[in-house]
């Protein structure tokens, strides 16, 4: 495989959506503040980081991804030496890292907060953690949906279908016995349904991931 | 498959062996107390613990022998002896002197921050000091330069004293193939450990052969049990096609290695038992059982990993190559990093299974970055691996020879009897197309008639249901074919974001030798437009920028999909020069276009299409000459209408005083023009033109 061309187009993609990191940790990064300022209600701090971390992640897929197919850019790239198994890699690469630096940037600082203050008590780790990781899967399998069809119709679908599913894992989740019981607590505890859930998460990662690459590399025709 | 190709799989089992103490080193803060005990406990990274720590380092040392026998044979004994001490020794020593301090330093912290009031009551305070000089985790070069040492000296004696003729050394040949062929091998190896295990009173049974990391005194059970891995390797490699036969036994020693460690696991349990651990519960026969089970898995999981990489891993990978050129460094420089994170972290409320891969991931990401800009292309890399890895780009494969050196019988680029449906609708039927080296074909044909589909093919975005597609006598699916091919697609878009510039820019480094920028740049007259952004462009300066792209990784083959649409009347010609410069340098191009005097301007030969089919190919003087039909004008007073009624005319216009005819039988055409009217002058006839012959042949097709 010519790594030096995945490097590059990875590379490419990262500089167009410098702009979109940026904004998106600022929004993050507003969000944890504001949650951290009395007489703000929590509510808004959490929609904020929620709405920054979904937004980028669709706007990264919807960007790199589908509207690089309708804009025709893509048959661009396709006509350059590279594979459509490469073309894939990099695309996949490039937008998970994209995705990758503002996620970790907020979820690391998250997780030193609620370490290093209180409130929030260290008891919401886990839950903190099990939503980073539903915000990842969840642009995973958005990304492997935009990669795995042609349509237009199916990306509105995939974006109608995470964005609700935020709101449901929100209302559902931590309301979960092996949440609720511990989310107070001054220690975290990582109970069988906090593994469970980001044990699901991760799974849901890699399976959208493979769905990805196994529909791509059984694609023949790109026009 | 030879047997040097084997070796790479040899390298890869090693860096595996190696990444894998990695690994081991940090587990060790979430199942025991050292060097720090972590507020998440792991009994799962116990037993990941015992099971790599099995293996490990009777894997490495097998290899290790198997290599030194290599080296020794084809270099002789003196080369052999500095090649080990530089590539051993220096770094033992070089490699103590800078890791001990941190290693240790970090070791200290993290039991201070876990035993913070002092060791727990009870605690064998002298048992935790190092037994004899700490050789910390370099204790591996150390046991190989004995093991060096020590084979060196045998070789000789057995040799002098016992064998000068090799009849005892075809005798044990003859064994060790014998033993190979069977599932016993791993049995009888596991021998000399079983016993030196057993017999050992203070043997702690669950953490298996012990690391001789303390005291320069080898001690006895790492001595055999390495030293019998490290043996058995050096005489392997006198047979190095019986690692054929571990390739074929992969699975099933692997099936028994982990049916051995499973039941090494219930006999002990799965977490060491720190209040006794020379002792195994049940009977005393337990512990036999246990050491053979253990000893004999030793050799199943080394064979068995041995096996698996001859078998997945002999192929030269760039990937694999650089990862086990890079795991000595790794391994070499991991304790500190681990240890150190392991102190750190032992008190942050983080699940196990977040903490132990970020350990790994930051590790491995500090060492890589550090191999890569401070190791492989320095003096240290060419102590460890052997040479110096320059950094800067890579040497370019030889260019492709371009047209003129290419056979003149050898196609460009070919469909051969091609069919391509999309669904029902037959897009080409059974096409044939040859581009010949050096010269332009244009390829004509009405809306729908396949011309987009075939350069589709030819640039691997399609596949064919029947027939053969070839660009620079490749695949266009391998993109080897692909690195000297240029495409100018009509229907394309590039990153509306960036400047002209940044466009060819990127575009040239997709390619292995490409045009300069500026020259690309000039040579598309784009100069005025190389700051813009692609989305401030005309569609006609769009055009001209992707024509950039097309041209900047200085392509022997081009692709060109209507070029010039869009162009006004200066920027076209200028293109055409670009095309006919191109075709100078020995180009070969590909040309579709709705402008038929472009094609008829630039083509050395034109192949028209029209559903899917191949209606007419030659040259552009030989597609006229296909279509019969002539052109007479001439200064006449006659009516068209009664011209259009006359034999043989096809149809007949008037612009001002002058009347066109076309006609298929000019010469009868033109008598009876000059018989009706005695005043007509300015007469000529000529060749219909490649417009009118387009025209007529895809009629006829249709």
């Amino acid at each position: 495989m010519n790594r030096s061309i995945v490097w590059r187009l990875i590379a490419k993609d990262l500089y167009l959506h410098r702009w979109l990191f940026a904004i998106t940790i600022a929004g993050g990064f507003a969000a944890m503040f504001l949650n951290s300022r009395e007489g703000v209600p929590d509510f808004v701090g959490i929609l904020l980081l929620v709405t920054a971390v979904v937004a980028a992640g669709i706007f990264i897929a919807m960007f790199g991804v589908s509207i690089e197919r309708q804009t025709k850019t893509l048959l661009f790239v396709l006509s350059l030496p590279l594979s459509p198994m490469q073309y894939a890699v990099a695309k996949v690469a490039a937008s998970l890292i994209g995705f990758l630096i503002p996620w970790g940037a907020i979820g690391v600082t998250l997780v030193g907060l609620t370490i290093a203050f209180d409130p929030p008590p260290d008891g919401t780790l886990p839950f903190t953690v099990a939503m980073m990781f539903f915000f990842l899967a969840s642009f995973c399998a958005l990304l492997a949906l935009l990669i795995a069809t042609r349509s237009d119709a199916w990306p509105i679908a995939g974006i109608m279908l995470t964005n609700l599913s935020v709101a449901v894992y929100l209302n559902v989740v931590p309301r979960l016995p092996g949440f609720a019981a511990n989310n107070d607590g001054p220690v975290p505890v990582w109970s069988a349904t906090a593994l469970t859930t980001i044990g699901i998460e991760i799974a849901v990662i890699v399976l959208s991931l493979a769905i990805a690459f196994f529909v791509q590399a059984k694609r023949k025709d790109f026009v | 498959m030879t047997a040097q190709d084997r070796f790479h799989s040899l390298d890869a089992a090693r860096a595996f062996a190696l990444l894998l103490g990695i690994v081991l080193h940090a587990t060790m803060s979430f199942f025991i107390p050292l060097p720090a005990q972590d507020v998440s406990q792991s009994t799962t990274l116990g037993v990941a613990f015992y099971v790599i720590h099995i293996f490990r380092m009777s894997l490495f040392y097998f290899i290790a022998g198997f290599f030194a026998h290599m080296v020794f044979h084809r270099r002789g004994m003196r080369a052999f002896v500095k090649d080990r001490a530089k590539r051993i020794l220096v770094p033992m020593t070089a490699g103590w002197l800078v890791l001990a301090p941190p290693t240790i330093g970090a070791v200290v912290w993290g039991l201070m921050r876990t035993f913070p009031d002092g060791p727990p009551p009870g605690t064998d305070v002298q048992a935790l000091q190092p037994q004899g000089f700490p050789l910390l985790h370099l204790w591996f070069l150390y046991y190989l330069t004995l093991f060096y040492v020590l084979t060196l000296a045998l070789r000789a004696g057995f040799i002098a004293l016992l064998d000068r003729s090799g009849w005892l050394r075809a005798r044990i040949d003859a064994l060790v193939g014998a033993w190979l062929g069977s599932y016993l091998a791993p049995i009888a190896l596991a021998a000399p450990i079983l016993v030196a295990l057993y017999f050992k009173a203070d043997w702690p049974v669950w953490f298996g052969v012990p690391t001789p990391d303390t005291g320069l005194l080898p001690k006895i059970p790492g001595t055999v049990a390495f030293g019998t891995a490290f043996a058995f390797g050096w005489v392997l490699h006198r047979q190095p096609a019986l690692l054929s036969r571990l390739e074929a036994q992969w699975r099933v020693n692997l099936v028994l290695a982990i049916g051995l460690t499973t039941a090494c696991l219930a006999i002990v349990g799965v977490t060491p038992n720190t209040d006794a651990p020379f002792v195994i519960a049940g009977p005393t026969e337990m512990r036999l059982v246990y050491t053979a089970c253990y000893a004999a898995s030793i050799w199943y999981w080394t064979f068995g990993i041995v096996g698996a990489a001859v078998r997945f891993c002999s192929g030269l990978s760039p990937v694999r190559r650089y990862i086990a050129d890079s795991s000595y460094w790794l391994y070499l420089g991991h304790l500190p990093i681990v240890f150190g994170l392991q102190a750190a972290l032992m008190k942050v409320p983080l699940h196990w299974t977040i903490k132990f891969p970020a350990i790994i991931a930051i590790t491995l990401a500090v060492l890589f970055v550090s191999y890569h800009y401070l190791v492989r292309p320095t003096f240290i890399g060419a102590i460890l691996n052997g040479r110096k890895y320059p950094r800067g780009p890579r040497p370019q494969t030889p260019r492709d020879p371009g047209p003129a050196a290419r056979p003149a019988h050898e196609p460009v680029a070919l469909l051969a009897n091609v069919t391509k449906r999309y669904g029902k609708t037959v897009a080409l039927d059974d096409l044939s197309l040859t581009l010949r080296p050096g010269e332009l074909l244009a390829v004509l044909g009405p809306n729908g008639a396949g011309k987009t589909t075939a350069i589709a093919l030819w640039l691997g975005l399609l596949e064919p249901d029947e027939g053969i597609v070839t660009v620079m006598g490749g695949s266009p699916f391998d993109v080897q074919s692909r690195l000297g091919v240029g495409v100018m697609l009509q229907e394309v878009n590039l990153a509306p974001e960036l400047r002209a510039r940044e466009h060819v820019e990127l575009a040239a480094s997709y390619y292995r030798d490409p045009l300069a920028v500026e020259e690309t740049i000039a040579l598309a007259g784009i100069a005025p437009l190389a700051n813009k952004r692609y989305s401030k462009l005309s569609a006609g300066q769009k055009r001209q920028v992707q024509f950039a792209t097309a041209i900047a990784g200085r392509p022997q083959l081009l692709f060109l999909d209507e070029p010039t649409v869009g162009l006004d009347v200066e920027a076209r010609a200028a293109m055409w020069r670009n095309i006919r410069r191109l075709l100078a340098d020995g180009c070969s191009i590909v040309l579709t276009t709705h402008y038929l005097e472009e094609a008829e301007a630039l083509a050395d030969r034109v192949a028209v299409l029209a559903k899917g089919k191949l209606v007419a190919e030659g040259t552009v003087a030989e597609m006229r000459s296909l279509v019969s039909r002539k052109r007479i004008s001439c200064a006449s007073a006659l009516a068209v209408d009664a011209i259009k009624q006359w034999p043989g005319v096809v149809d007949a216009v008037r612009e001002s005083d002058v009347v066109h005819v076309t006609a298929f039988d000019a010469e009868s055409v033109v008598r009876k023009l000059l018989a009706a009217d005695a005043a007509l002058k300015n007469l000529e006839v000529k060749q219909a033109t490649l417009a009118e012959a387009f025209t007529e042949l895809t009629k006829e097709a249709a």
